[in-house]
């Protein structure tokens, strides 16, 4: 080995080792040293530009449609609201708990830092925290609290600051893909260190089902306002992060869903981690459940795993063919635990997590450590499509497949690439998105109206039909 | 003569015509292994050491093979090989369904040159393997459930039943045990033996992951399936054998050995070592339905403590008698109420142990083991017991009663109760010369409940229980119950 490759890789390990002090656990947003400022410190000058950038010519450093894109669009704005209406007061009643209270944890999703011990005088003021928890998700529910960096990221050298400098003034890195997917994965999925946990009971009492978030294609769907690299000044072009996006945040994911369930021994087995439709679907015979080689052995629940045909993709791509191996003994391993304990072994579940914790940071490392190249995210789109022919794939795991594809298929566009098909694919796989799996945004509105839909979407979907769409993706594809 | 729900008459005749299509000329394996089960108690010791002896040696044209159209005895294996879907156990193992389902099970140990006709998770009750063949296993195996499946290995008793000596009176019934043949003229034995495959037990189990393979779920019902079963033996000696009861004797007493199966089963379901919990112990529907955002639905599961998913609704298709029908009983019949009660607090206290999620294997395995012994004790008691025609007619008004007091809200309940009317209803036509007229309106009514279930059958995509019906027309049945006995 080359004296470079080895001081590449020690600095890899060394990074690893830093960054993630446990293993299968989020790295945190450094909550506990800094305080949280009001929201409207941030609006100001995230909708207008500063009198010195205005006479400088560069009124482009942010977008400025920050806060109007998430008040008027971003459905993270009305997090908190809807504890108040209909369906989050009902689901509290069913459950003889408080939403709104802090101490039953609905708050710790449905709205940002609800520790008032790190607000800041001027949220405390004039009663302004019932305000402030009305904000929903908001900037510094992703971005960390701003007491030391709010000021410091207005001055003209804050972009050539480095990473760490930003961090230990407190602020989170959201360009980062890993600590991104670990950031919204902490609600969207669950991370029981920072009380954001969903249950079996949430659900049965109507809390809408978390499942099948894949990072990109719900980013598009935030939508979202910030800016990718290419799209900012000096930006360069496209380098396929989005792409490099979608792997890594699959297999985060399979990171930390794994580390939940695991950390859940005493109260195992807590049904919300299993794959919902395993369990819940009618009974029908003959059925693609029963499609052979599909699970390791039938009737056993499995754990909610939809990333694991994006990981799939991703364990090709790094490791070349003998990833489909390394991921068949993966997906081997995740069915392990439930061979002996029809819900899983928690004794077998904490070893799972150590294997998987250990996989997932190498595949993390080795994803991250260079751009990607135009050849190499078409050999993604390949893998993605190959996993998603492979096998039938229930909604949720389809329904990230085709994100994910949506995004790779953008990118690629993007770069101009000479692939023949490519637009009338991208408008295929749309179509097939917004038939099979999206809704449209006037259907998002309201959950009353939006959840029976997505149930009964969920209920009427057809895998076969789905593989089907994606095998002629395929083949017209001609990669 | 009434029917009884037959889910599965349908699927029985297709499967015949599937085998005789498919598998004519496949030879069977050699040698098999002797599966280990649990057979009834009584039959129990004395099936060990007796071999099998096959079909075969039961055919000949002067014995059981006569094949005289129009006369049982003497063609009762005719019968048998022509219409009786025992005969076909085996040769479904060839078909597709059986293929995929050994692939499903092994998964990636599947091998593909191992069929299900050589896989004793299937032949212990696909065959006859609980005893080894005197000479050649394969030709045994072949036969599917055969004559020595039902009445006991004939090793030793082949050259001795028929000759007068070995008659078919109960004092030497003993002495033919001995020889390891089983007394299918006593009805709670032959319910055992029939529940052995149709329940199941050690050894012999349709597991979650056999149903979820493609096995079809069981769901015996004694009544039932034996109406559905061409008889290739005389039937009105069943009638006469049991003083005009033998409706209401084979429903209570399949509802007993049903229970007792099924107790055997979970008793070693529990055990040490294996898979815990089997998820088909409990109710199908608890987990198995589409997502729906239905407000009734959550507030029924929030007012019953359902929500958490950690309490589940243990199955009790199997369990009505001990959880019910014996109170009933034993207050109709005057018997000795505090034992009927005792099997009901028991089962209760095994419902409650099996309602959770982490329910302790320990604790169920010996709750199994104790009300199964209780519930033999209570069936052999009953067999001594005389029932009347009014307790009967009281026992179907308070079956009624109960149904529309506790509600009948599943297809499943609605058929069990069905079932029970319709024993009890058949075992007074049995005995009466002619049906009055109240009698033939009972009759109507029930057939049309018959058609209101067996709707499930015939518009399987589309069909949906209706409770408020099943409880309309339980409601008219009650009031023509209540009308015969005034008018006594």
């Amino acid at each position: 080995m080359k004296a470079t490759q080895v001081i590449l890789c020690a600095i890899s390990f060394a990074c690893l080792v830093l960054a993630r002090p446990s293993v299968g656990g989020a790295q945190l947003p450094p909550t506990e040293k800094h305080l949280y400022i009001r929201t409207d410190d941030c609006v100001k000058c995230h909708s207008e530009p500063f009198e010195r950038d205005k006479a400088a010519g560069t009124t482009d450093r942010v977008r400025l449609l920050e806060w109007a894109i998430w008040k008027d669009q971003d459905k993270h704005s009305w997090a908190h609201r809807v504890l108040h209406e209909e369906r989050g007061q009902r689901i509290g009643e069913l459950m003889g708990q408080d939403v709104l209270a802090t101490s039953t944890g609905c708050v710790q999703c449905h709205t940002s830092n609800v520790n008032e011990q790190l607000w800041s005088p001027a949220i405390l003021k004039d009663n302004r925290q019932n305000y402030y928890m009305a904000e929903g998700v908001s900037c510094q529910t992703c971005h960390g609290p701003a007491e030391l960096w709010v000021l410091e990221h207005q001055k003209e050298n804050w972009p050539g600051l480095n990473r760490d400098k930003k961090a230990s003034l407190g602020l989170y890195n959201m360009e980062n893909p890993v600590q991104r997917a670990e950031m919204c994965l902490s609600c969207h999925q669950g991370n029981a260190d920072l009380g954001r946990v969903i249950t079996h009971e949430m659900y049965a009492a109507g809390h809408p089902m978390l499942s099948g978030f894949e990072m990109e294609g719900f980013a598009d769907k935030m939508p979202r306002h910030w800016r990718f690299s290419h799209e900012k000044p000096n930006g360069g072009p496209p380098k396929f992060d989005r792409t490099r996006a979608v792997l890594l945040g699959s297999v985060v994911a399979l990171r930390m869903a794994v580390a939940q369930a695991a950390g859940e021994a005493d109260n195992w087995p807590e049904l919300a981690r299993l794959e919902c439709y395993s369990c819940h679907h009618q009974l029908r015979t003959p059925t693609w459940r029963q499609a052979p080689g599909r699970v390791e052995s039938p009737g056993r629940p499995r754990l909610q795993l939809g990333c694991l045909p994006l990981v799939r993709a991703a364990a090709v791509f790094v490791h070349g063919p003998a990833g489909e191996d390394q991921f068949a003994n993966l997906v081997r391993r995740t069915q392990q635990p439930f061979q002996h304990n029809a819900f899983g072994d928690p004794a077998e579940l904490a070893t799972l997590r150590q294997g998987v914790s250990r996989w997932c940071a190498e595949m993390e490392q080795k994803l991250q450590s260079q751009p990607l190249d135009l050849e190499q995210a078409r050999a993604i789109l390949r893998g993605l499509i190959a996993a998603a022919t492979a096998e039938a794939n229930d909604f949720d795991t389809s329904r990230q497949l085709s994100g994910a594809m949506a995004v790779v298929c953008e990118e690629l566009s993007q770069a101009s690439v000479d692939m023949p098909n490519l637009a009338i694919l991208r408008g295929q796989l749309n179509r097939i998105r917004y038939d099979v799996f999206e809704l449209s945004p006037q259907e998002e509105q309201r959950v009353e109206q939006r959840y029976p839909v997505v149930l009964s979407r969920r209920a009427r979907y057809k895998p076969e039909k789905f593989m089907q769409l994606m095998m002629r993706f395929r083949d017209q594809l001609g990669e | 003569m009434i029917n009884f729900l037959r889910a599965d008459v349908l699927r029985a005749v297709l499967i015949m015509v599937l085998t005789c299509l498919g598998c004519a000329d496949r030879s069977p394996p050699e040698a098999v292994e002797v599966t280990t089960v649990a057979l009834p108690s009584e039959l129990a010791a004395e099936q060990v050491g007796w071999r099998l002896v096959g079909v075969g040696a039961c055919t000949s044209s002067g014995c059981h093979g006569g094949g005289q159209p129009n006369q049982i005895v003497g063609s009762e294996y005719n019968l048998w090989i022509a219409e009786d879907p025992h005969a076909q156990a085996y040769s479904v193992l060839y078909d597709d369904r059986s293929l995929r389902m050994v692939q499903l099970l092994d998964g990636p140990n599947w091998d593909p040159t191992q069929g299900a006709y050589e896989d004793n998770r299937c032949l212990s009750c696909h065959s006859t393997t609980f005893a080894p063949a005197r000479n050649q296993a394969g030709e045994v195996l072949s036969d599917g459930v055969g004559c020595e499946a039902c009445h006991g290995p004939a090793e030793g008793w082949l050259s001795e039943h028929y000759r007068d000596s070995f008659g078919d009176n109960t004092e030497r019934s003993d002495g033919k045990r001995r020889l390891g043949f089983w007394d299918t003229d006593d009805l709670f034995t032959r319910a055992q033996i029939c529940t052995g495959c149709h329940v199941g037990g050690p050894g012999r189990e349709v597991n979650h992951d056999l149903i979820a393979a493609g096995h079809p779920r069981l769901q015996f019902e004694m009544g039932a399936y034996l109406q559905a079963l061409p008889k290739h033996w005389d039937e009105r000696r069943d009638q006469e054998r049991h003083d005009g009861n033998f409706a209401f004797l084979t429903w209570i007493l399949g509802q007993a050995a049903a229970s007792q199966s099924a107790l055997e089963q979970l008793e070693s379901r529990a055990a040490e070592g294996t898979t815990w919990p089997e998820l088909s112990e409990w109710s199908c529907s608890a987990c198995h339905h589409d997502l729906r955002d239905n407000v009734f639905l959550q507030r029924k599961l929030a007012r019953t403590g359902g929500l958490s998913g950690r309490t589940i609704r243990w199955d009790d298709w199997n369990h009505q008698l001990p959880g019910e029908y014996a109170e009933l009983i034993s207050h109709v019949l005057g018997s000795n109420d505090s034992e009927a009660e005792k099997l009901a607090r028991n089962l209760d206290e095994l419902a409650q142990l099996m309602g959770s999620l982490r329910s302790d294997r320990r604790q169920v395995a010996t709750a199994a083991h104790s009300l199964g012994s209780q519930l033999e004790a209570w069936a052999r008691q009953l067999q001594q017991t005389a029932a009347g025609p009014r307790a009967l007619e009281q026992l179907s008004r308070r079956i009624v009663e109960l149904a529309l007091v506790q509600g009948v809200e599943s297809w499943s309940r609605a058929s069990l109760v069905y079932d029970a009317l319709v024993s009890l209803h058949q075992t007074r036509l049995d005995s009466a010369e002619v049906p009055n007229a109240i009698d033939q309106q009972i009759t109507s009514e029930l057939e049309r409940i018959y058609e209101v279930l067996t709707e499930r059958y015939r518009q399987p995509a589309h069909y949906v229980y209706q409770e408020q019906e099943m409880k309309a027309r339980l409601h008219d049945l009650g009031k023509l119950y209540e009308h015969r006995s005034r008018g006594r």
